[in-house]
């Protein structure tokens, strides 16, 4: 249960994280326009109520660092919107040093975490030295005062610039639906946008239709009339001019006449007692209480020093948080209305079938039933497993994000990692728009974050050593997504100088990974897989940017969590090309149920490559583990489940109790999610009582059935990461199934070997093995293979 | 909606002001009578098919589904290094979350009945044990001190009469479920 | 019955605002369940909800995208209908001239962003003024409108 605070709370987090990545987005759109010399006013207006907003978030929620931050830079902005200071790169610098710098304040607001934060007071000591007092600009052109009585302080300053730039001022006037005035002005805003800027809108006195708006909204532009009229035709627009002004001329800038269908309004009141109110009240100022301590809330406050704090050993260390992550910090999802429309109308399709259904059992129960009435019963039952599959889609459908989320702060850190490095790229993105689940994008975030820096750090020249290689100066970095059947491939690409194979196969072969002997008969690809095992990274020497304790073989290791797989290819000098290939969806997967002992354990199908039978005389032990040949030709390392796990025998020896022989893969019940009917044999309860306790632990259990009476028989699962296969012994197979995921608490994370649980019928609960770490854990040890097993390309 | 025992009637007759007074939950661990701050408890569970989780931590009982949400149970009588009693109906899994972090369960023996308590009634562990005891302690009540318990009696009234304890140890949760 | 209208583009601040409000009903002598308070995530959300809405009082955001707050005061300070609305503008300290410009337009208040729920609190009961008059006036006039 949410009390109102944690969901006050919950929404802050929500919501700053989205101004945050939105601020970042509008940063690069910035970027870009200074290159290119048009900065668009809206956007440093945008970046500016960007900040606004968190800041009065951060005041509202006690964020100190966000305020402070916040407060900080609403001031250099402010300059900046009011023409006060330029847009330069210095000051694109800070703004894209303090987006990262929010996201590390919310990671750590979140996680309630008070640590010192060097780069925090790094670039408030900055943004104050650069908050030198600017000349207010004054004067210029005679504006309408009842005019200017509503405009803001920006909107005032974009009139004045406009003006001073000899653009001419228009008066458009348009009349909304009132039902439908956001469709009506997106298009007149997107038709009139690349004819000038709109300055602002003044909503028009309603008549006696209250269903209507009249909207008048000054424009400034260099296009005459004429142009604007015609541009702006199809929405009936009406476009007047105002006479030019220049300098203090004697024409004012001034109100637009009244609209025909409104009769003429009074004029504003004036500060006093107003006429137009019954009752005066005089206007009250509500002072406003400080709740903060550094300052925040005075414009240039003296402010308090940095302190210097020891950070206690085994704290995170400086360099671990200065790794930091672009995870975001919000838990929700914001859901298009029309998708959770669809989800009500299963919802109620379902409950039409639930009436039909109760009214059958009614009959069945009284012995009325015909004929007719057990076809109407197989109808209801597949409207009703319709309903059921078309809700869990659709649900799924909620719980999808656009990849943009993380591409967006990618080509943040694109940008922000190059210039350190003194390298210039072009990052270039397509596939944004794919979705993936949202626990996915979060999950996925701080592993392209490395990959990314990776591409630059390793894969990209300097300028002067790509122009030796007759390349372009700019190096490109592409990033590509698009969705493959129920799969998200994520490629990353540079156009680097590649991966040096000589020298990883020589790192791989001074650190025991693969022999001499194995490094002869190996593929280009297998060596390039080298770079996937634990410290064989390239670079002789850390560098200041990837040398930050994370290899790709951390990547891989999430990327696998996440069910996926990644790929590498890589030609010298010319390219490296990662390829993450990814299950749409992590809530509900398709996975087989298996039991060990009397437990039941979930293992996703998406790392099951066979099933079938064990024969346990072909057990053999090989380099003290236990193996088989598989199929008649590979060795397969087993892993014998029971013992791994310390679980008791199961208790009778009827080995086929619920089982099913094994099925080959491509049978239709493996390859089409549906349930099977629910077989009563496998859901019996078992004698245990409700609390299973079982101080016995780790007792081992012989391979062989002791009793000699028969040969037990067990199965053998065989996952497979990549390269590398793994034979999960078990009891028995219970059946392939749609099962929904929950991941265990933090209570429970540092237990290896599982990735969540699942709740199976009669509410006991299976847990979903984690193939990954599962197959680390087994291939752990000396050499990482078996002794004939060959290189491994991990 | 949560099962909670109603909140305590309103005090029976002479309240010779005891100051504010606090609603705790009194259990039974092994053969003590422990208690825990009312206000911590979300629900009090019955007993539910409980999953355990291989290679956790012996403290951790394993997991239950409450309503389709996975709790973690754990075992006070293993984290508080007792002795463990064979398992009876009465046993119960509170549950709780005192760092607003996870809920989690508790596993205990038996639930007994609530407790108004006032500051002054609880003994500081230093004065009642006189030296070195756990942290997770956070005091003592000797019930006899205590005006008796609030109306209310959480489940049947079973031989609570014949054990009332001679101490009830208060337990401080964040401490316990924070290792 | 008290009904407000909380324009803001921001939910956090929104949800925050109807707390403090739904959690003060002595504030508009009113039991709690007739403090009905209705949101606006902009200008023109509230011009949308504004015609049939009979709000007792406004409380509009002035940095807001499209349409500011100065704007929507001015909108209700010219039309018939909403002349009698109380309305209190917040916005952040750091512009001046917004706010006087918000008090010139016949604001009720202004509230300087962020805000406790003591200093909303009292600029409710500021621009409500302890006679209620223009509440009870805006009210009297809704239901003389009859049903629509």
């Amino acid at each position: 249960m949410m009390n109102d605070g944690d969901r006050a709370r919950e929404e802050f987090f929500s919501e700053a994280q989205e101004i945050v990545e939105g601020l970042g987005r509008d940063l690069l759109a910035l970027d870009e326009g200074q290159k290119s010399g048009h900065i668009d006013p809206d956007l440093i207006k945008e970046v500016f109520r960007a900040v606004h907003t968190i800041k009065g978030l951060a005041g509202l929620f006690g964020a100190t660092r966000m305020a402070t931050l916040s407060h900080d830079l609403e001031s250099m902005l402010d300059d900046l919107r009011l023409g006060k200071i330029d847009l330069t790169p210095n000051v694109l610098d800070v703004l894209f040093a303090s987006v990262q710098l929010y996201g590390r304040i919310l990671q750590a607001e979140k996680e309630g975490r008070d640590q010192p934060m060097p780069e925090f007071d790094k670039l408030i000591a900055q943004l104050n030295r650069d908050s030198a007092q600017h000349g207010v600009t004054s004067g210029g052109p005679m504006i309408d005062p009842s005019l200017l009585a509503v405009l803001t302080e920006f909107e005032e300053h974009r009139l004045r610039t406009n003006i001073s730039q000899g653009n001419t001022l228009y008066w458009l006037r348009v009349r909304f639906q009132v039902a439908t005035i956001d469709q009506g002005l997106e298009e007149l805003k997107a038709t009139a946008k690349p004819h000038g800027e709109i300055i602002t809108y003044l909503p028009a006195g309603v008549g006696d239709d209250i269903d209507f708006l009249g909207l008048d909204i000054l424009m400034a532009s260099r296009a005459t009339s004429e142009t604007l009229r015609a541009a702006l035709a199809h929405l009936s627009v009406e476009v007047e001019e105002l006479p030019r002004v220049s300098g203090s001329a004697a024409a004012p800038v001034s109100m637009p006449p009244p609209q025909a269908h409104v009769p003429p309004t009074p004029a504003p009141p004036p500060v006093s007692a107003s006429a137009s109110r019954p009752t005066p009240i005089p206007p009250v100022h509500v002072p406003h209480v400080d709740l903060d301590l550094t300052g925040a809330h005075l414009p240039y406050a003296p402010r308090i020093e940095p302190r210097i704090e020891i950070m206690p050993p085994g704290i995170q260390s400086a360099k671990a948080q200065e790794l930091g992550t672009i995870k975001s910090v919000a838990q929700t999802v914001r859901v298009d209305i029309q998708k959770l429309d669809d989800l009500m109308t299963y919802v109620g399709e379902l409950s039409i079938v639930r009436t039909e259904l109760e009214q059958e059992i009614a009959k069945m129960r009284d012995g009325q039933a015909s004929r007719e009435d057990r076809s109407k019963l197989r109808r209801l039952q597949r409207d009703f497993l319709r309903n059921v599959d078309k809700l869990r889609d659709g649900i799924l459908k909620v719980r999808m994000v656009p990849l943009s989320q993380v591409f967006d702060k990618l080509q943040r850190i694109a940008r922000q990692i190059s210039r350190e490095a003194g390298k210039q790229v072009n990052p270039v993105i397509t596939g944004k728009e794919t979705e993936v689940d949202k626990l996915t994008i979060e999950e996925l975030s701080d592993p392209l974050m490395h990959m990314m820096r990776n591409a630059i750090d390793h894969g990209i020249e300097l300028p002067k050593d790509r122009e030796a290689a007759n390349k372009p100066v700019v190096g490109t970095i592409a990033i590509n997504a698009f969705q493959k059947g129920n799969h998200v491939v994520i490629e990353i690409e540079d156009d680097g100088q590649g991966i040096d194979t000589d020298r990883l196969l020589e790192k791989a072969i001074a650190k025991g990974v693969v022999t001499q002997e194995e490094a002869r008969t190996m593929s280009r690809r297998e060596i390039l897989n080298l770079i996937f095992v634990p410290g064989l990274s390239t670079k002789a020497t850390v560098s200041e940017i990837s040398g930050r304790g994370v290899g790709m073989d951390v990547v891989k290791t999430n990327i696998s969590k996440l069910g996926g797989v990644i790929d590498v290819q890589s030609e010298p000098g010319i390219n490296t090309k990662f390829t993450v290939t990814l299950p749409i969806t992590q809530a509900i997967i398709n996975a087989l149920i298996v039991k060990v002992a009397d437990q039941q354990f979930a293992i996703p199908l998406a790392n099951v490559q066979d099933v079938g039978q064990l024969d346990s005389e072909s057990v053999r032990i090989i380099d003290g583990r236990e193996a088989v040949t598989w199929r008649g030709s590979a060795t397969l390392q087993l892993c014998n489940l029971a013992r791994l796990f310390g679980l008791a025998k199961p208790q009778e020896p009827d080995a086929n109790a619920g089982a099913f022989d094994a099925p080959s893969l491509s049978s239709p019940e493996f390859s089409t999610p549906r349930l099977p009917p629910l077989r009563s044999d496998s859901l019996r309860h078992d004698a245990t009582s409700a609390f299973p306790y079982r101080p016995a632990r780790n007792s081992p259990v012989p391979i062989q059935s002791s009793s000699g009476r028969r040969k037990k028989r067990n199965y053998v699962v065989v996952i497979s990461i990549g390269a590398r296969r793994l034979g999960l012994v078990v009891d028995h197979l219970v059946r392939p199934q749609n099962v929904v995921i929950k991941g265990l608490g933090p209570s429970l994370k540092n237990v290896a070997g599982f990735t969540g649980a699942t709740q199976l019928a009669d509410q006991r609960i299976a847990l979903v093995l984690d193939a990954a770490s599962l197959i680390e854990e087994m291939f752990a040890h000396k050499g990482a293979a078996l002794a004939h097993g060959g290189p491994h390309g991990f | 909606m949560p099962m909670m025992p109603a909140a305590g009637a309103a005090k029976r007759g002479k309240n010779h002001d005891r100051g504010p007074l606090t609603k705790y939950l009194a259990f039974r661990l092994a053969d003590d009578i422990y208690g825990a701050p009312l206000s911590l408890i979300r629900e009090i569970l019955e007993r539910k098919p409980l999953t355990p989780v291989p290679r956790a931590h012996p403290s951790i009982m394993g997991i239950i589904s409450n309503r389709g949400q996975l709790i973690t149970v754990i075992d006070l009588r293993r984290r508080l290094h007792l002795a463990e009693r064979p398992e009876t109906n009465k046993a119960r899994i509170l549950t709780t979350n005192p760092m607003g972090i996870e809920l989690l369960g508790l596993y205990v023996d038996e639930v007994l009945q609530t407790y108004d308590l006032a500051d002054n009634e609880i003994e500081p562990t230093t004065t009642a044990f006189g030296g070195e005891v756990a942290g997770y302690i956070s005091g003592i009540v000797r019930p006899a001190s205590v005006e008796g318990p609030s109306a209310n009696r959480v489940g049947k009234r079973v031989a609570a009469a014949k054990q009332v304890a001679r101490v009830i140890i208060l337990l401080d949760l964040k401490i316990i479920l924070a290792t | 019955m008290a009904r407000i209208l909380v324009v803001e583009d921001s939910s956090a601040f929104r949800a925050f605002i109807r707390a403090a409000l739904e959690g003060s009903p002595e504030l508009f002598d009113a039991a709690a369940e007739d403090v009905e308070v209705v949101e606006a995530s902009s200008g023109f959300d509230a011009l949308r909800l504004l015609p049939r809405g009979h709000f007792d009082l406004v409380i509009t955001d002035i940095n807001m995208p499209d349409i500011n707050g100065l704007e929507l005061v001015r909108f209700m300070r010219e039309n018939e209908r909403y002349r009698t609305v109380c309305t209190i503008l917040i916005s952040t300290q750091s512009s001046e001239k917004d706010r006087a410009r918000g008090l010139a337009l016949g604001a009720n208040a202004f509230l300087g962003k962020p805000f406790t729920v003591e200093a909303l609190h009292q600029a409710i009961t500021a621009s409500i003024g302890p006679s209620k008059v223009d509440c009870s006036k805006a009210q009297s006039m809704a239901s003389s409108e009859g049903s629509q």
